[in-house]
């Protein structure tokens, strides 16, 4: 059952979603199965926390060898954790809309809500209580808007909407585009302001935040820096790599020193002489399309249009018949060993 | 036998080449005059019909198999007697002499002419449309339609309205289609199965609507098959077979040959390095996540040596980049150890996670790696810009190192610094070769034969692309027939 349950979700869905590219009519399951992959991940990613957090704190409470790193390493991510999730620094979204929150006077309650998406304005009323079959007379900022019809169960809703990029439909609620924040609302005796929703509408690394910030500032430096110090391996690998010890050596090194020379403009400058980059040779002027062969880009881009590009699709096919081969030895059970034992 | 051999390859050699330059004619054959002027075409109403010409227009669009689609839209045309097909014996004579003039500047204009003409069909098959027509987009799941219209002069806008015939709504509001448009593509919240119509107005510079006019009312359907894959679906289908057929008949005791890696013959080396030195393994599977066939391959290869490494007694390390592959790399490492018995030897706190971030998993890495100085190191999985720190760093620790991966990129950086390197195929190759297994080695030869219908297919489409470009065939047989194996079988176009 340990391993029967996995193996018949694994075949299910990887047959689905091959089937699903042929069949149109089943729909866009590729990306509810990345969608549910992403989910899945998401609640895994509190496993890897919580390992974190155990790994470093172990090391640190036995002050074991190091314990100075964990105590950056976990004292960093609590620090990203609180700052994002508690949203610090992050300005509200405006541009989302504003509310009044629940109004109340007596037993009357409503609530007033302004959304603005793109363009469109939407003013919306609620009446959830009120008095029974009466008019209760709406105003935003002090002038009065409409009047609005309770209905025998003291419930009603209102609902104006404006369309500033088609002024001329709705003409009469041109008004709601001019709605401030903190604008002054009555709804019969039932009073309140509107306001921003709060920082809960902000994304958590809006610019300016306190996630961002740490972000920008302190990890994109460091990883940049990691990312920079590449071209020194590339030379150390490349000077233990490149002997000339045999014919195939010497030619890996002979195409390596050119590809090389070829991406820098010291390639350009020493075999100027070979070719015009401004003024290419004439069709019939044989010679110099036989030298211009030797101008080291184009020698560089013909090494990587015809070897390179003829070794990389070799090996890529190779690749698509073993992504090929080994997806189905999963999809149909053959291949288990990603699930754990056979035994137990 | 090599002799005559020879001797036929050359005579046909001789016959492809020489029999289309003697029908080439020297400086072209003259231009030849239309035969008729074009007829008014008469509109279609069959909503099938209408799908066949949105088809027709499109490819005429697309530019490719131009011969077999202008044959097609004839066909088409004398069959709904929506026009006449005057012009298709122009055209292909135009074809021919681009084919077989060899100068440029005539042959530029014969291309020239061609164009023009084919511009003169399509404007003749949008005469055919209604001046408003809806049509099924087909090969989708029922979820779009394509609205067509007769393009108006003058007109900034056009203001497409939506109704739902099947359930009697209303007109939905209307979309705008700012420009010179003469179509839309809706994918609004169409439902397969139900019927909708469209209207379009023209809208001036001053606003002012025009009604172009209704459509009929058209059924959104979805498809059953995707018709423009049903060679890829054959291929699929075919390799498929070749991997299950072999390992059908490795279950019946075929002998199957598999030739020696080096990299996974090094791996009870490594294991057994790490063992005599004292010093740990270090296994990476990769940067990506469970969803990447990369990992899993990684992580079946990490089965293997955690049960080389249990049976050794030598310690493992894994460092993970996410969470879940941390999860199935533990149950793996664990199952292997009670595999052999040494339940004991399983570590939890060996294998980590560290964090999401590339190069933070890199730094973590580096760092343990110096600490730990494993003795052995495994990067099997997908790898981005980091492979080479790592592998560098390993190197200067005195690591012996293997790696896999399925990364064309990342390939020649793991080739240059370690010392065994699993080159795309044979990563995916490794869980059969390590466990032995009959039918796992079957689908390997079934992989093999997946090759070999690769070469056929390559060196037919080498072949006739070069005849199309030394020979000048695009528009015969050849050009068809490379078109087919792109788009028909290979599915370049998607």
């Amino acid at each position: 059952m340990k391993r029967t349950v996995p193996l018949f979700i694994t075949a299910c869905v990887g047959f689905v979603l091959i089937i699903a590219y042929f069949v149109p009519a089943v729909g866009n399951v590729t990306d509810l199965a990345l969608i549910h992959f992403d989910i899945l991940a998401a609640i895994a990613f509190i496993l890897g926390g919580g390992n974190l957090l155990r790994t470093h704190g172990e090391k640190i409470y036995k002050q074991q060898s190091g314990w100075g790193y964990s105590l950056i390493a976990l004292g960093c991510f609590l620090l990203m954790l609180t700052v994002g999730l508690g949203k610090i620094g992050v300005s509200p979204a405006f541009n989302q809309g504003s509310w009044t929150g629940l109004m109340q006077n007596g037993e009357s309650v409503s609530l007033v809500q302004l959304n603005k998406i793109a363009a469109t304005y939407e003013l919306s009323v609620t009446i959830r209580r009120a008095e029974a079959n009466s008019k209760l007379d709406l105003s935003v900022a002090g002038t009065r808007r409409a009047s609005i019809d309770i209905d025998e169960k003291g419930r009603a809703v209102f609902k104006a909407d404006f369309d500033a990029d088609e002024p001329q439909k709705n003409a009469d609620n041109s008004w709601l585009a001019e709605v401030a924040h903190g604008a002054a609302v009555t709804v019969g005796s039932m009073s309140g302001q509107l306001a921003p929703f709060g920082r809960v509408t902000g994304e958590f690394n809006a610019n300016g935040s306190w996630f961002w910030w740490l972000y920008e500032y302190g990890f994109q430096p460091l990883q940049q820096t990691t990312f920079a110090m590449l071209a020194f391996y590339v030379a150390s690998a490349a000077f233990r790599a490149f002997r000339a010890k045999n014919t195939e050596s010497i030619l890996l090194l002979g195409t390596a020193f050119v590809i090389l020379l070829g991406r820098t403009y010291a390639g350009t400058y020493l075999t100027q002489w070979a070719a015009d980059p401004l003024v290419p040779p004439a069709p019939d002027d044989l010679w110099g399309r036989f030298l211009s062969f030797f101008y080291m880009p184009n020698l560089t881009e013909w090494i990587m249009n015809v070897f390179n590009k003829a070794g990389n699709r070799a090996i890529m096919i190779g690749i698509a018949l073993g992504v090929a081969s080994t997806s189905l030895k999963v999809l149909l059970g053959i291949d288990r060993s990603y699930l754990g034992s056979d035994k137990g | 036998m090599r002799q005559r051999l020879l001797g036929s390859t050359a005579a046909l050699a001789f016959v492809l080449v020489c029999v289309p330059v003697a029908h080439a004619q020297p400086g072209g054959g003259g231009v030849r005059q239309p035969s008729a002027p074009p007829n008014s075409a008469a509109r279609i109403e069959d909503p099938r019909d209408l799908e066949e010409l949105r088809r027709l227009y499109l490819e005429l669009e697309d530019g490719g198999r131009l011969s077999q689609t202008l044959r097609s839209v004839a066909r088409f045309l004398e069959r709904t007697k929506a026009g006449q097909p005057w012009w298709l014996e122009t055209i292909q004579d135009r074809l021919e002499l681009v084919a077989h003039t060899h100068i440029e500047a005539e042959r530029s204009a014969y291309r020239k002419e061609v164009k023009e003409l084919v511009n003169d069909v399509k404007k003749q098959l949008r005469l055919a449309f209604p001046p408003v027509a809806a049509v099924d987009i087909p090969n989708d799941d029922g979820s779009k339609l394509s609205v067509f219209w007769h393009a108006v002069p003058g007109a900034e806008k056009y203001k497409v309205r939506r109704r739902d015939v099947s359930k009697d709504k209303p007109w939905r509001d209307p979309v705008e289609v700012k420009g010179e448009k003469d179509s839309w593509d809706d994918d609004m919240l169409i439902r397969a199965g139900r019927r909708y119509q469209y209207s379009v107005h023209a809208v001036d510079a001053d606003g002012n609507e025009t009604l172009i006019g209704e459509s009929a009312a058209v059924q959104a359907k979805g498809d059953l098959f995707h018709k423009r894959r049903w060679g890829l679906a054959g291929l699929v289908v075919l390799l498929s077979g070749t991997v299950i057929l072999f390992i059908q008949l490795a279950k019946r005791g075929f002998d199957l040959k598999i030739r020696k890696i080096a990299g996974l013959e090094a791996v009870d080396e490594a294991v057994g390095r790490a063992t005599e030195m004292g010093r740990p393994i270090m296994f990476i599977p990769g940067i990506q996540d469970m969803n990447d066939i990369q990992t899993i391959a990684g992580l079946t290869i990490l089965g293997h040596v955690a049960r080389t490494a249990a049976e050794h007694g030598a310690q493992i390390m894994v460092p993970t980049c996410r969470s879940l592959v941390m999860t199935a790399a533990q149950e793996t490492v664990s199952a292997s150890c009670l595999d052999v018995g040494r339940p004991d030897a399983y570590d939890e706190k060996k294998i980590y996670y560290t964090t999401d971030e590339q190069f933070g998993y890199v730094a973590a890495v580096t760092g343990a790696m110096v600490r730990e100085k494993p003795a052995a190191c495994f990067y099997m999985g997908a790898f981005y810009a980091e492979s080479l720190i790592l592998a560098e760093t390993a190197n200067v620790t005195g690591a012996i190192q293997i790696a896999g991966t399925a990364m064309p990129a990342q390939l020649p950086f793991f080739v240059a610094a370690c010392d065994y390197t699993l080159i795309g195929e044979e990563f995916f190759a490794a869980s059969a070769y390590l466990s032995g297994e009959p039918q796992q080695l079957g689908s390997l030869k079934g992989q093999d034969l997946g090759k070999i219908i690769a070469l056929v297919l390559i060196f037919i489409g080498v072949l006739l692309t070069t005849l199309i470009t030394v020979m000048e065939w695009q528009y015969s047989f050849a050009g068809d027939a490379l078109d087919f194996i792109r788009n028909g079988i290979l599915n370049t176009r998607g």
